[in-house]
């Protein structure tokens, strides 16, 4: 997968001293913002050690990004920060160009409705139908009643939320209940659920952790050809390294707090993923 | 050698005997203060017999008349639940943790609630007479103030009770608090909220029936001036069709609840 703009990331080391690296992934110099901006983001939970601090993270229009780590490392943690579903204690963060730190209720869901986000578990309300499911991923940007069922919805949106299923390959699935759709299926809806946000940025938790490996493999191929496709900057959480390997541009370790291994994942090798996960992560 | 297997009980017998005979003083001093007599008992059943004999066969002349109370009985009960659940939605919402706008809304409305249920419906019929007069009016506000303490607090609970993750996947995107109470909560909980309406559907038609006895309407004014004029016969008439329509109502409930849930 190859992003079309310079990144930039700055990479703190376990001796906690800061060294910025340039990646550049592609010729063109980005005249675009990028899709996410993180700097300095620290958070603790109740006077405990912090679960990160002074983490430094960009994804650029495009681009995949895929955190990894062990478990308990903060790689949730870190994303729910990122789009402030948890307040970080320290640290900015910008999306499409727009700073989020200081924004408080109607200017952040504003700002939140760049954002489209693709759980572990899909997270759809099971007693509706798949494309009411799907319609609801734009309530960010359009919110209102008519929104909250298909049959209600104006019609340009609810042919974009059919389009939006068409693109994932689930169209003949529109009106099906989404708690009789398999687990590969329901995360298939998940994405278009997200698109139809037309985010700039694509936030994915282990997107395929409640997965059997094909399914797993038809998402994450989804994932990509979505993003890429559409300039839409991917975030991910992961604990598949072969997926993380194949299908994100950076790798991004999460270990004892801070940001230990940020590499492009063509240049990543399995030694130094090994080495990651053998020396001192810490498991939950 | 393996440790020793873990005793049965973790408290000692002395406090269980402690609390046997509390529990057992408890209820002899509630049987006191009652009267309760097995030999009164014993010396009622000829009275019963007779009551009984009185009452067969059922007095079929107030037919129409008594099928009309019923109608009344049902319209109330109908009317009272129906607007009381609506009012129990927005109830809920403010008194479930996780909906609430602000604590203090979740403090007072829980506190509403409780007052409503703790009040006997009984209480209420006769507040209500008192205040617009006898009929049926007075008995749907009631049913409408009992469904609202009823309702409410389980329709809080079953909100509470949601898998929060479907709510945060939307707060994630930017969707506003209504809209995400009507997609992401509501449809979770309404399952347990329709169980709830149908039980208190049921609750409501048995409750109209006691509260024509205070005056507030229905089939209980019928049934009790056939009992303060000993007409038996016609009192066992009213109790054999309040049998069928609470019945009825439950079948058709029952039949509901199976085919939503």
């Amino acid at each position: 997968m190859s992003a079309p703009a310079a990144v930039t990331t700055t990479v703190t080391t376990p001796a906690t001293v800061a060294v910025t690296e340039s990646v550049t992934t592609a010729a063109a110099a980005p005249l675009v913002s990028p899709a996410l901006q993180v700097q300095g983001l620290s958070k603790a939970f109740n006077q405990q050690p912090p679960v990160f601090s002074n983490v430094d993270l960009t994804v650029a229009p495009g681009q995949a990004v895929a955190i990894i780590g062990a478990n308990g490392a903060g790689k949730s943690t870190l994303l729910r920060c990122c789009v402030r579903l948890l307040e970080p204690d320290a640290g900015q963060v910008s999306i499409a160009g727009k700073p989020f730190s200081e924004l408080h209720g109607k200017a952040l869901r504003q700002a939140r409705s760049q954002v489209g986000f693709v759980f572990q578990k899909h997270q759809l309300i099971p007693r509706l139908s798949v494309l009411s499911n799907v319609l609801h991923g734009a309530l960010g940007s359009q919110g209102g009643w008519r929104m909250w069922r298909q049959a209600w919805a104006p019609s340009n949106e609810r042919d974009r939320a059919y389009h939006m299923l068409e693109q994932v390959g689930l169209a003949h699935l529109a009106l099906r209940r989404a708690d009789t759709l398999s687990g590969g299926q329901s995360q298939r809806v998940a994405i278009a659920r997200a698109l139809m946000q037309t985010p700039r940025l694509l936030m994915a938790d282990e997107p395929t952790a409640s997965l059997d490996p094909s399914s797993g493999m038809a998402v994450m191929e989804l994932l990509k050809q979505v993003t890429q496709s559409n300039q839409i900057g991917l975030l991910m959480v992961s604990h598949n390294l072969e997926q993380t390997m194949q299908y994100s541009d950076q790798i991004v370790g999460l270990k004892q707090q801070r940001i230990a291994l940020n590499s492009a994942s063509r240049e990543c090798c399995r030694e130094q993923l090994r080495a990651f996960f053998s020396t001192g992560a810490t498991h939950a | 050698m393996p440790n020793a297997t873990p005793q049965r009980f973790a408290h000692n017998s002395l406090w269980h005997a402690g609390a046997f005979t509390f529990a057992m003083a408890v209820l002899a001093w509630a049987l006191y203060g009652t009267d309760f007599s097995i030999s009164r008992l014993i010396a009622g059943v000829p009275n019963m017999w007779t009551i009984t004999g009185e009452m067969l066969p059922p007095d079929t002349s107030r037919f129409n008349a008594i099928v009309s109370a019923i109608i009344t009985t049902l319209q109330m009960a109908i009317a009272g639940a129906a607007i009381g659940i609506a009012l129990s939605i927005p109830i809920g919402f403010l008194a479930a943790k996780n909906t609430t706008p602000h604590p203090w809304l979740y403090r007072i409305s829980r506190a509403w609630l409780t007052m409503l249920r703790t009040v006997p419906d009984l209480a209420w019929a006769l507040f209500f007479v008192a205040s617009v007069g006898l009929g049926p009016f007075a008995g749907v506000l009631t049913l409408i103030v009992d469904t609202v303490g009823f309702c409410g607090r389980f329709f809080a609970e079953a909100i509470e009770e949601t898998d929060p993750q479907p709510n945060e996947a939307l707060a994630a995107i930017g969707a506003k608090p209504v809209d995400r109470f009507a997609v992401a909560i509501l449809p979770n909980a309404s399952a347990s909220m329709v169980n709830t309406s149908l039980f208190s559907l049921e609750k409501a038609v048995r409750s109209s029936v006691v509260l024509g006895l205070v005056g507030a309407g229905g089939i209980g004014v019928e049934l009790a001036v056939s009992m303060e004029m000993f007409r038996y016969d016609q009192a066992s008439m009213i109790i054999l069709l309040v049998f069928l329509l609470v019945y009825g109502v439950e079948r058709i409930s029952n039949a509901i609840r199976t085919r939503i849930l």
